[in-house]
């Protein structure tokens, strides 16, 4: 079978010609695939072409349907001989049928969405912005008293509630028991009620909890930040290039001009370029009085390394607090960034496989919740940056994806 | 049953070919215990089976079998209460004599040998008898030279001599590596039934992953000299071939997290 | 005839060599060359011991046990001094020289009065024949000659049954491995050290009782008698491989084929020598004849495989 396909104004269309069966119809989700990684979520299939359409070929064309309407896209053959026609309507998936080529709703959606939105490129890479609440604002506080790399005491953690209205970062454990909590203190990110925690017990894959109906997940938080409040603005990236991608402090960029603030909490959900981070591979629970644990070598039973740059092409969600006012105040759980002079920047990034988003504008809560209930997360990582010269990994890269951002403000409890 | 205590060895030490292969590395034991060492190439799981085997004296450490301190035994003394195989199938038999002649020197392991003649008709039929269960039809081959074997045969039969009189510990160096898939998968099938059945304690090395998830109860993991990881009890009847890749990877990302990755890092998680 | 009886007698006594030099090269896989000095000590210490009145058979076990000692001193040094093979095995026979020196007091010991270990079997046969000479096939044998040709086989066919019925005992096989596979027979409990020494000690006993023979078939002791033997042995058991086929790896096949290879080999020499070959030509043609024996085969098979590709090919 042959694909060939060919951009139209609002939608792509794919000429197949041949059969389509067994043998092709994985080729031919996979093009579907490819063409919704890269933002296409109209298409039509012109069969015209389709000599032969056996039940696995059309499997693969309901399959198809199935993943464009799930981000909100759309799938029709069009131009079907009488042949398919018969074929399709026999076995009752005539809805596949469309009479008129272009998507409707498409050219709706485009010029609905225009209205609202701003767009500029940065490094090849288009970003548009669409306006989601006025008075959006996010008031974020720390959670949690420890101090890294000291010993960890009871005293210092905090039972935190993570539901709906919240987004959060840090260390710390879901709260049973504060013996349990002390062993397994981890990496956790949290936003619309699901949180992704990585037990610091050299686990590989971070567990989750999910707010569902009157469970509200808690943790013992031994440090970190968490929000409430509401975003004021969304920001859709993709590329105008192949091999364009956007690095974190450019994404940070355009959410400090669209929320007009230096101070940000942002929660995104993007394909990921490369990660580079860490992440606790051993509680902090369990650091001894006197013993430093952040000491080459030692550090290295604590604190795993990503060792390059890693999972590129997954769906990351990421959720964070940057703050680029410059003011030369240390605020708890936002350490400095090397590549920019004056940033503090703390930001967790929670791995799942790809899943391609809606286009257009789109919102947080639903997101999230979608990404939680697909799939498993891989990974978790705190995001850092790696300067060296030469041997450097460089920066987390995006390649595509949603950022949700507000302006932020910080409030710090008191420490001892 | 075997209790290996911060085990050192270093190859040509002072020269620049100064290998540091083992670098203190202790492990238990429990008797009925079958455990699987899995690592890197050079991460030094040959050079601790030979070190319990006896092929060196250790630099430093102890090694404990059965309640005996070995640590200054010769390897053929040792070999009174181990049972090896090899990852060469031709390391673990002579290849000139015959099958009936091979085996009958392993059913005097650790025994005193005299002028009595090794063969008889009692000794033909009792190795006729021990190597027809597995089926290779070697029970009417006794007298053929062992180098007119397969690999895969021979190393039936080595791990069948390994085992002929019961060892209180049976070391197993990669022993289905240099065979074909099939006979591996018949070797490894093999080693498994005998340590159940004889309910041996034994340590095998193994570069396979789904060996070291099916067979043994318990997965050691070693690198640079080092174990690194310990998997048994019910954390081993979880682990997966993919839990076992994951852990090389820790291992891999552990090496490449060096003073200047510390020195990049650490002050950016506060 | 007397040639013939003549290269028997001297080829199954150097079949004891050979079965010596068979132990260490071919089944203990150990390049020997204490066999130079030892067969000449088994010889000398015989002469002496005979000069000085000692009863045939008792002098010559001396020789035996004196061949022993030398390789239990090789074997000793190779194994827990750590000296190469080779070298062990020359410095031993290069002691040995001065040591056999030293037993004999001079180069050369004569002993053409002292008793011999066909002593007894010539007087049987002088009591049955009555006379000097038997005829053996029509032609006239020396009893003399015939006594030793028969008290020879028959010790060395004991020889031979008694090696064969050892290397078949739990030890035999032991040492067999040991020469095979070190790493194996370690494996099953054994020291393959000392299987190593004690195998270069009974290779070299044999050896020093066919010097030991070899004495009193020729009269006298020699301290150059040992030049060039290993060769010799050598060179015996590659004729004894190539009659009883390189496959037969069984111990007894080895044992018969190693004297028949020697036997044959003294018969070719001698019917050499009568068609006129300088005797002081000998060791060399001896020589190349190993060295043939050695790259032959290698080159022959390079030969068939670039025949046979080339057949195919065509
Ligand atoms: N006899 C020896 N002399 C010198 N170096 C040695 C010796 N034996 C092993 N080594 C070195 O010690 C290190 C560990 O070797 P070892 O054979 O134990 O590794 P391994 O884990 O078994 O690897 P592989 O998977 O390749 O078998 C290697 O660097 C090897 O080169
Ligand atoms: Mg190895």
């Amino acid at each position: 079978m042959n694909i060939t396909s060919s951009h139209k104004n609002n939608y792509l269309e794919l000429k197949l010609e041949g059969r389509l069966d067994a043998a092709w119809a994985e080729h031919f989700v996979s093009t579907v695939s490819a063409a919704m990684r890269e933002g296409r979520h109209h298409i039509r299939v012109d069969a015209l072409g389709l000599s032969y359409l056996s039940s696995a070929g059309m499997r693969s064309l309901l399959r198809a349907h199935r993943e464009l309407t799930s981000v909100n896209g759309s799938f029709a053959v069009i131009r079907a001989s009488d042949f398919v026609v018969n074929t399709l309507s026999m076995s009752g998936f005539d809805t596949l049928l469309a009479l008129d080529e272009a998507p409707a709703e498409a050219v709706a959606d485009e010029e609905a969405t225009s209205a609202k939105s701003k767009s500029w490129s940065v490094n090849g890479v288009r970003i548009e912005s669409y306006s989601q609440q006025e008075d959006g604002h996010m008031e974020v506080h720390t959670t949690g008293k420890w101090t890294p790399w000291q010993p960890l005491r009871e005293e210092d953690c905090a039972k935190i509630a993570l539901g709906r209205d919240c987004i959060a970062i840090g260390s710390g454990a879901p709260a049973d028991e504060w013996q349990n909590a002390r062993e397994q203190m981890g990496d956790y990110a949290s936003a619309a009620g699901c949180t992704a925690w990585l037990p610091g017990t050299g686990a590989d894959a971070p567990d989750y909890l999910v707010q569902e109906g009157r469970y509200v997940p808690e943790l013992l938080a031994a440090s970190g930040l968490r929000a409430v409040g509401s975003f004021s603005q969304l920001l859709r990236f993709s590329p105008e290039n192949d091999g364009a991608s956007l690095e974190l402090p450019r994404l940070l960029e355009a959410v400090f001009s669209s929320t007009g603030s230096t101070k940000a909490a942002f929660v995104a959900i993007a394909e990921a370029g490369g990660l580079v981070g860490v992440t606790l591979s051993r509680s902090p629970g369990l650091i001894s009085e006197g013993e430093h644990a952040d000491e080459f070598p030692g550090v290295r039973d604590w604190m795993s390394f990503c060792g390059e740059r890693v999972h590129h092409g997954r769906q990351v969600l990421l959720v964070g607090f940057a703050d680029a006012s410059g003011s030369g105040q240390s605020q708890p759980g936002l350490p400095a960034i090397p590549s920019r002079p004056g940033w503090k920047l703390h930001v967790h990034a929670v791995v799942f496989p790809f899943r391609p988003l809606p286009n257009g504008e789109i919102f947080m809560s639903e997101c999230v919740e979608q990404l939680f209930a697909a799939a498993e997360p891989i990974a978790m990582l705190h995001l850092v940056e790696d300067e060296r010269p030469t041997l450097g990994l460089g920066k987390s890269s995006f390649i595509r994806g949603a950022c949700w951002c507000a302006p932020a403000s910080f409030h710090t409890e008191n420490r001892k | 049953m075997l209790e290996i205590n911060n085990v050192v060895k270093t190859f040509n030490p002072g020269t620049p070919n100064e290998v540091r292969a083992l670098r203190g590395i202790s492990m238990k034991l429990e008797e009925g215990c079958f455990a699987a060492i899995i690592g890197t190439n050079g991460s030094g799981k040959s050079t601790s089976l030979n070190a319990v085997a006896g092929s060196f004296l250790p630099d430093s450490g102890t090694i404990l079998l059965d309640g005996q301190d070995i640590s200054n035994w010769p390897e053929y003394r040792r070999a009174s209460m181990i049972g090896r195989v090899f990852q060469n199938p031709f390391a673990g038999t002579a290849a000139e004599m015959s099958i009936a002649e091979n085996i009958v020197l392993s059913m005097r392991r650790g025994m005193s040998r005299g002028l009595g003649m090794a063969l008889n008709r009692r000794v033909r039929e009792e190795i006729r008898e021990r190597i027809r269960p597995l089926n290779m039809g070697l029970e009417n081959r006794i007298d053929n030279a062992m180098g007119s074997l397969s690999g895969g045969q021979r190393q039936a039969l080595t791990l069948l001599m390994a085992t002929w009189l019961r060892p209180k510990l049976l070391l197993l160096d990669e022993h289905t590596a240099a065979l074909d898939p099939k006979s591996a998968a018949q070797v490894a099938t093999l080693t498994k039934e005998i340590i159940e059945r004889e309910k041996l304690t034994a340590l095998m090395v193994t570069h396979s992953m789904q060996q070291a998830v099916q067979l043994p109860q318990r997965i050691i993991m070693m690198h640079k000299g080092q174990v690194v990881e310990d998997i048994h009890g019910v954390r081993k009847a979880r682990t997966q071939v993919a839990d076992l890749m994951n852990a090389f990877d820790r291992v891999r990302r552990r090496d490449l997290f060096d003073q200047s990755v510390a020195e990049q890092v650490l002050p950016q998680y506060a | 005839m007397t040639l013939v009886v003549g290269a028997f007698t001297m080829g199954l006594i150097l079949s004891l060599l050979a079965l010596g030099v068979l132990i260490s090269f071919r089944i203990l896989r150990f390049c020997d060359i204490t066999v130079d000095g030892s067969i000449t000590l088994g010889a000398s210490a015989t002469a002496v011991l005979l000069v000085a009145g000692v009863p045939p058979w008792p002098a010559t076990l001396g020789g035996f046990a004196a061949g022993m000692a030398a390789g239990f001193v090789t074997g000793i040094l190779h194994t827990h001094f750590k000296i190469e093979e080779l070298l062990s095995g020359i410095l031993v026979m290069t002691a040995l020289y001065s040591v056999n020196l030293r037993v004999m007091g001079k180069s050369n010991v004569p002993m053409l009065d002292s008793g011999s270990i066909s002593d007894w079997a010539e007087a049987l046969l002088r009591k049955m024949y009555g006379a000097d000479k038997i005829g053996v096939l029509g032609w006239p044998v020396p009893v003399r000659d015939l006594a030793m040709l028969l008290t020879v086989a028959a010790l060395v066919a004991a020889i031979g049954i008694l090696l064969n019925i050892f290397l078949r005992t739990n030890l035999g096989t032991a040492v067999r491995a040991a020469g095979e596979n070190p790493q194996m027979i370690r494996a099953q409990g054994v020291d393959n050290r000392w299987m190593q020494v004690w195998g270069i000690a009974v290779s070299n006993g044999l050896v020093g009782l066919s010097g030991a023979v070899l004495a009193q078939y020729q009269g006298f002791a020699d301290v150059q008698m040992g030049i060039g033997m290993m060769v010799w042995g050598l060179a015996s058991i590659i004729i004894g491989e190539a009659l009883i086929g390189k496959k037969a790896r069984s111990p007894g096949m080895m044992i018969i084929g190693a004297m028949m290879g020697t036997v044959l080999f003294r018969l070719l020499i001698a019917i050499a020598l009568r068609w006129g070959l300088n005797p002081n030509d000998l060791k060399l043609v001896t020589a190349a004849f190993v060295f043939a024996a050695l790259v032959i085969p290698h080159m022959a098979g390079k030969l068939g495989r670039k025949i046979m590709k080339g057949s195919s090919n065509a």
